[in-house]
């Protein structure tokens, strides 16, 4: 079962491993979501709300549906 | 490029760097907003002076990257590769932030692929080093082959070296693309001499940007004919860009971990908290209703009573005649009524651009995404929907953020719902009529200031009633989602606040002005001229009433005329349609005056009720004390009030609004469903409330 980063719990790390093939990766990877970059969850809304990360010292904020494409190590 | 013209200077960068504060610094109040021809770019022209020279400065929209994903985004990308048009400017100054150099530099690597002239200009340095960040101008300009300048555009440190380094001659050449590999890059030449285009990277964007190969079919068929997959070209592009960024990174740019604060996350874990979170951002809604409510009374009970001294000075030191009147009983009732609104404007603006400078509306945006998305709008739709609260017409402008046309078209549809700052003045007047003043709900709430919150709820709950109709009548036209740079909170800069606030109220005072003293002289023309009826109006008071006073005479008088001007005709024309809704003649010309703004309406009512009347009465005193002469009863009773504030609250009297709904969506059909949904609710709204209340 890999990890999606939707799945992360909140102040954990980790590193992209792969993109899945998605409508918006071209948008993810212009954000720097790259594999082998480091990532940690910093936020979670309620009620399946956004995500909110630190990628690079850079703050992001994407929704759970963009999230679950991001598959980490 | 002949010396004569003033050189033309293009700031571009990510949003929220601090583009503006560097605007800001290099024009001062030398700054007006400016469309392009055709296109309607949101962009602010200012101008500098530079010893002798003076350079035009254009502040261009926050751009992610030239990928565009929103509207606002396109029109900027489009500008930026329109290099033959007259417009394009003599240097394209980058602006990055020394906190987050890496993904600022992914834009600057794809704008020098434009070979355009580029001078790169790293902001909050001094912010930067505080946290342990150092960056070498030198090693950077070595990297890039363009000139770099380290400033602080908050303190204005490094802003002339900026301005003179874009003043030097500058080549830019062609270099090898970094973007593509060696097999797709053979693809894309071909493509471009097949085209003829000199630039590569422009001929790349062409063949990636959806919007632009579907509107050219050259470029459609040849992605066709090679089996192109776009979407993969673009992500590939990213990749190999950040590639290359992290190979120079680490020579132009030192980082001291030990140094690093983090009051971000720190404030973060509070503003963000699933409860606290959402607790302070209700206070802070709050706040800014209470302010707008309470602080803003004071200076506007100065304003009034300065109006209507002014409208005293007037009528005592002008000399009797038609002019005169028009002055006293014309222009400043119609003028007094605009300007009593700029405290409640000045309080709103200010508010909201603290909100967005200190970077908390990016948290907004995240608190509130998952609420909006069963709306059918997104977290960025929170945007517009505030400033709706002051005037719709920014707002709406405002939705171009946003990337999904189907959350953008709702947002559009629904924010003149909300009560913007036109709707106040009718409100305020309606609400005093019906509820005394100094009445209290359980000895300490205002109960006018409670009436009139309860219109806000009113037009916020419509907003999200029509917004869920609207989610299902509309289908999705593709998926919808969010991905933003949210950023770190800062001090907001008072100079920064102070332009926003000043350009924003100025703009109001100007555009409803305008339609106000307009509005205001034609009414007078037409309530102080009529048919052979208004002109016997002597002869036929004087037979019909021979025992009144000289007084009561004069009064009856002026009553007949305004009954018989071109206006009372124009009302009682209309009449049959708005009796069922409560409304007399007199109303009926302020609704109808009140179509080109909404504001119009109190004006209007003063001009009517002004005309031919002597004392100086405030004007919902005199709307209070009119009575119809057929019922004997108070024309202002509880059910045609209500059914006023119920019809001012739907309706889209506003054609400032029809306009900018029109230019954003450009469409004839979705200018006139919005007129016509906001229309028929208004009207039938108001007919059930009078229907049940009378």
């Amino acid at each position: 079962m890999e990890l999606r980063l939707c799945d992360l719990k909140v102040k954990k790390m980790g590193v992209i491993k792969y993109i899945q093939e998605n409508p918006v990766a071209a948008k993810l990877a212009e954000f720097g979501l790259l594999p082998g970059t480091k990532i940690s969850i910093l936020n979670k809304a309620p009620f399946e709300g956004p995500i909110f990360i630190l990628v690079d010292n850079n703050r992001i904020a994407l929704r759970k549906k963009e999230a679950a494409f991001i598959i980490i190590e | 490029m002949s010396s004569q013209k003033p050189l033309k200077i293009a700031l571009v960068g990510n949003p929220n760097l601090g583009k503006t504060t560097l605007f800001n610094r290099l024009c001062g109040l030398k700054q007006h907003t400016g469309n392009y021809p055709g296109v309607t770019i949101d962009k602010k022209k200012g101008n500098h002076k530079a010893g002798q020279e003076i350079i035009e400065i254009i502040d261009l929209p926050g751009i992610n990257s030239l990928f565009p994903s929103s509207k606002d985004e396109e029109l900027v990308v489009d500008y930026l590769l329109d290099s033959e048009s007259a417009d394009y400017p003599d240097k394209i100054v980058l602006i990055a932030s020394a906190l987050n150099l890496k993904r600022n530099l992914y834009l600057l690597e794809q704008i020098r692929d434009l070979n355009v002239p580029l001078v790169l200009a790293i902001n909050m340095v001094d912010l930067a080093e505080k946290r342990g960040i150092f960056i070498s101008e030198e090693a950077l300009e070595k990297e890039l082959g363009i000139p770099v300048v380290c400033i602080s555009a908050k303190k204005g440190t490094g802003v002339d070296k900026l301005i003179n380094r874009c003043l030097e001659p500058l080549n830019i050449e062609a270099r090898t693309p970094s973007y593509i590999q060696a097999e797709e890059l053979e693809l894309l030449q071909k493509y471009s001499t097949q085209n003829g285009s000199s630039n590569d990277y422009v001929s790349f964007l062409e063949l990636t940007s959806k919007t632009k190969a579907e509107a050219d079919s050259t470029a459609q068929s040849f992605i066709d004919e090679h089996g192109i997959n776009t979407r993969k070209w673009k992500t590939n592009a990213s990749i190999l860009r950040y590639k290359r960024i992290n190979s120079y990174l680490e020579k132009v740019q030192t980082v001291d971990k030990t140094k690093a604060s983090d009051l971000t996350s720190k404030l973060d874990r509070i503003l963000l908290h699933r409860i606290f979170g959402y607790l302070i951002f209700l206070g802070v809604f709050l706040f800014i209703f209470q302010a707008i409510f309470w602080l803003a009374d004071f200076p506007m009970g100065w304003i009034e009573s300065s109006f209507e001294w002014l409208g005293n000075v007037a009528s005592n030191g002008l000399p009797e005649g038609y002019f005169s009147r028009l002055i006293t009983e014309g222009l400043i009732p119609g003028i007094g009524g605009v300007v009593i609104f700029v405290p409640q404007i000045t309080i709103l603006f200010l508010l909201f651009s603290l909100l967005e400078e200190s970077g908390y509306m990016s948290r907004i945006i995240y608190l509130t995404d998952r609420m909006m998305q069963r709306f059918g709008m997104s977290g960025k739709s929170m945007v517009p929907m505030i400033s709706g609260l002051a005037c719709a017409i920014p707002a709406i402008m405002a939705a171009r953020t946003i990337e999904n046309s189907r959350e953008r078209l709702i947002t559009i549809l629904v924010t003149p719902l909300l009560t913007c700052s036109a709707r106040l003045p009718v409100y305020i007047v309606v609400i005093a009529i019906i509820i005394p003043d100094d009445t209290t709900v359980f000895g300490i709430f205002n109960a006018q200031g409670i009436a009139l919150m309860g219109m806000y709820l009113l037009g916020v709950v419509m907003t999200f009633i029509v917004a869920f109709v609207l989610k299902y009548i509309l289908k999705p036209d593709y998926k919808s989602y969010l991905i933003m740079e949210v950023p770190e909170y800062l001090l907001p800069s008072i100079k920064n606040v102070m332009y926003r606030v000043w350009s924003n109220v100025k703009s109001f005072i100007w555009n409803a002005g305008k339609i106000i003293v307009a509005t205001a002289i034609i009414l007078f023309v037409l309530v102080t001229n009529g048919g052979q009826d208004f002109n016997n109006a002597q002869v036929h008071i004087t037979t019909n009433y021979p025992s009144a006073t000289a007084d009561e005479t004069k009064n009856l008088v002026a009553s007949y005329q305004t009954e018989n001007s071109y206006l009372g005709m124009i009302g009682k024309s209309i009449e049959p349609v708005i009796e069922p809704l409560g409304y007399d003649w007199k109303i009926g010309i302020a609704l109808i005056s009140s179509l080109a703004a909404r504001e119009v309406f109190v004006g209007t009512m003063s001009v009517i009720y002004a005309v031919g009347s002597d004392d100086e009465m405030k004007i919902r005193d005199r709307l209070k004390s009119e009575v119809n002469p057929n019922t004997g009863m108070p024309v202002f009773g509880i059910a045609t009030s209500i059914s006023l504030l119920l019809f001012y609250a739907f309706s889209l009297q506003c054609m400032s609004t029809v306009a900018v709904t029109y230019k954003e969506t450009k469409s004839i059909k979705w200018t006139a469903i919005q007129f016509g949904y906001m229309t028929v609710l208004a009207y039938f709204s108001a007919l059930i409330a009078f229907q049940l209340l009378k």
